[in-house]
Parts: C-alpha cells; sequence; structure tokens
C-alpha cells in the first residue's frame, strides 16, 4: 500500500461552465505536470467524455476514474465515482430519463462538447446539463450505491448547490459514502467537529472548470490500487486505508 | 391567524392527519429553498413556503418553531417528510399556487402586518 495522489472533481469541455482547455491531452498533462495520479472526470449530469479521458489516461499514464457529478432535485450537487464506464453509462442512463427535456441556450450556458482522446470536438450535447435532475438526494445516493458506486457530497462548505448550503444539515439517516471541501476556500470548525461527530470523512478536490484551476496535490489516499472498494475502504478509515488531504 | 384557517381561506390541502394541531398560531410568513439560509432568517410563527420536500425541512421547521410548512407549485412531501412531520407535529400543506400567490394572499389576509 501507498499514498496515491488525487483530484477526484474534475470538469471538462462537456460542462457548459467548463473551459475550452479542459480536454484530454491537456488535463492529463497538467494533472502530471502537478503530480496528481488519479483523476475523476466528472461533468454536471453527463458522462459522455468519460471513455477519451480514460483512454488518453492509460497512454499518459494517469488513472482516470469514470464520473459524473449529478444536480438533485434539491439542487445538491453531489459526485459520484465508479469504476467502470459500463456502470458510469448505466447511471447516466438513469439521469438523462431525470432530467428535464430542455434545450441548451448556448449563449447562456456555454458549449457542451463530447471530445475524443485526442481533444477534437466531436458533437454537441443538445439538452441543457446545468439543471437538476428529478431525483432526490436519497435517490440518488442509492441508485450510484447500488450500482457499485461511491457517493461524495461536493463543495459542502458552498453557500449553493450544496448539501450543506441547500439542506441546512447532513441529513442523519443519508449514507453518503464522503464530503468534498474545496481547496481555497477556509475551513469552518464547527463543519469539520459536525463530521467527526458523524464519522464522516472528507476529500479536497479542484472542481476544476478550467485547466489552471486545478491545484497542486491536496488530497492523498493510502490504499492498494486506486478502486471504488478500497477508496470506500479509505473513507471508512478501515483495514489500515485513509485519506489525507493538506488541510 | 391560525393555521387549519388556512386551508379555508386558501386553496391549500392538509397533508398532515387532523391530530396535529391545526389551530397552532401562526404570526407571519417566510419564503425559501436554501434551507441553510431559511435557518438563520425565518422567525418563529412563520408559516414557511417552500419547494424543498427532503424531510430536512421538518428539522428547520422544529427548530425554528415554525409550526407550519406549505409545499407550493403541487410540490408533494417524500415519504419520510411525511413521516417526520406527523411524528415531530409539525402541519403539513401543499398549494398548486406560487409561492408568490400564496404569500401574497396571506399578506392580503393580514397575516404578519
Amino acid at each position: 500500500m501507498r499514498e496515491w495522489i488525487l483530484d477526484l472533481h474534475i470538469h471538462t469541455i462537456l460542462s457548459p461552465c467548463g473551459g475550452d482547455d479542459m480536454v484530454p491531452p491537456l488535463v492529463l498533462a497538467r494533472a502530471k505536470e502537478l503530480g496528481i495520479e488519479v483523476i475523476a472526470v466528472t461533468d454536471h449530469n453527463s458522462a459522455e467524455n468519460v471513455q477519451a479521458f480514460m483512454i488518453k489516461g492509460r497512454e499518459m499514464g494517469v488513472v482516470v476514474l469514470p464520473g459524473m457529478e449529478v444536480q438533485t432535485k434539491e439542487d445538491v450537487h453531489m459526485v459520484c465515482l465508479f469504476d467502470t464506464l459500463e456502470q458510469v453509462f448505466a447511471w447516466q442512463e438513469i439521469v438523462y430519463q431525470h432530467l428535464p427535456d430542455l434545450k441548451n441556450k448556448k449563449g447562456s450556458f456555454g458549449e457542451q462538447w463530447v471530445v475524443n482522446c485526442e481533444g477534437n470536438k466531436v458533437t454537441e450535447v443538445e439538452r441543457l446539463l446545468l439543471m437538476g435532475a428529478d431525483l432526490s438526494i436519497d435517490e440518488v445516493v442509492k441508485g450510484v450505491q447500488d450500482l457499485g458506486g461511491l457517493c461524495i457530497a461536493a463543495h459542502i462548505d458552498r453557500k449553493v448547490f450544496s448539501l450543506l448550503g441547500n439542506l441546512g444539515f447532513i441529513p442523519v439517516d443519508l449514507p453518503i459514502d464522503g464530503v468534498e471541501l474545496t481547496p481555497h476556500l477556509p475551513r469552518s470548525q464547527a463543519q469539520l467537529n459536525q463530521l467527526r461527530e458523524r464519522g464522516i470523512h472528507h476529500l479536497v478536490s479542484s472542481d476544476a472548470h478550467w485547466l489552471d484551476s486545478i491545484y497542486p496535490p491536496q488530497c492523498f489516499a493510502f490504499i492498494e490500487e486506486c478502486t471504488i472498494k478500497e477508496l470506500k475502504t479509505a473513507l471508512l478509515k478501515k483495514d489500515g486505508r485513509y485519506i489525507r488531504t493538506i488541510r | 391567524m391560525k393555521c387549519n384557517e388556512l386551508t379555508k381561506l386558501l386553496n391549500i390541502s392538509l397533508l398532515t392527519p387532523d391530530k396535529i394541531d391545526p389551530a397552532l398560531e401562526v404570526s407571519g410568513c417566510y419564503c425559501g429553498d436554501l434551507l441553510s439560509y431559511v435557518m438563520a432568517h425565518a422567525k418563529a410563527g412563520d408559516v414557511w413556503l417552500t419547494i424543498q420536500t427532503h424531510q430536512n425541512i421538518v428539522a428547520v421547521a422544529v427548530l425554528l418553531n415554525m409550526p407550519c410548512i406549505i409545499l407550493v407549485e403541487g410540490n408533494m412531501p417524500q415519504n419520510d417528510t411525511l413521516f417526520k412531520a406527523q411524528k415531530e407535529g409539525v402541519v403539513l400543506m401543499s398549494s398548486q399556487d406560487t409561492a408568490y400567490h400564496v404569500a401574497g394572499c396571506l399578506y392580503s389576509l393580514g397575516l404578519g402586518r
């Protein structure tokens, strides 16, 4: 076992708010340059760029976990991570079924590009991705975990689109696997105490939408290999596994 | 004004059973869907208008002593939300109208003025 350097929340050019530079060769080169060994590709309500990143990641020696940042009915953002493409596409199918069928207005929201592993634009996703799916937070956590995935409450230290901002506190019986804190925000002792009391561990991920917002290493997992099972164990701080963050 | 008067005066349906005292007194109204913000700004005695249906709304109402929550725009509570409301004695109602419309009606009835 050893410490792996992770950034488990990165957007691509598919997210309407994602930069044009968020394509496989550039993102992976940036991660490598910073010494990040594992990234998760987590676009809003979609996983259509995951495969391109996984293929390029294998070539460039960066582990890419398939994922998605889903927006629940309560407008809470949840990072969903999986081991395989099949799992993330099965999850995408469910999310698409529950996403209101609205066309993207590029001028207001931004473009939603699917790219190939070299970063060339292939197609544009026409439906608007940046909105809440008609799935409650409980349904999202259960759905992801039933498929064998990991469900993390995204940026809980932000006022909006977050579990604490939108729902006030962590619901007592919500079996989330962990929470994510933002690299640049001040840590709230009250929030950290709340997490400790509940036995919930945190990750720090960049939630990068542009190349230069991918942070230098913030988060480390002491695990055997980078799988959902190992990460789950590390988030439970069991069997010698753990997650360590810079702060 | 009492909670049970609301169902008579407005086009609102009562979701929690009658055994929760529908004669609880309400003295004002608050609209909001970001629960952390509502926790910091709503007042005891307020009727709370929201689109959120998660069970955490009941805990927020209990915390602030808000006797009644009206789910607007036809939103219905999740099962565990209704169960919690019954258990905690919070009156839960639903209206087809928007928060704007319901709040306007409550204001014109003199609530909180």
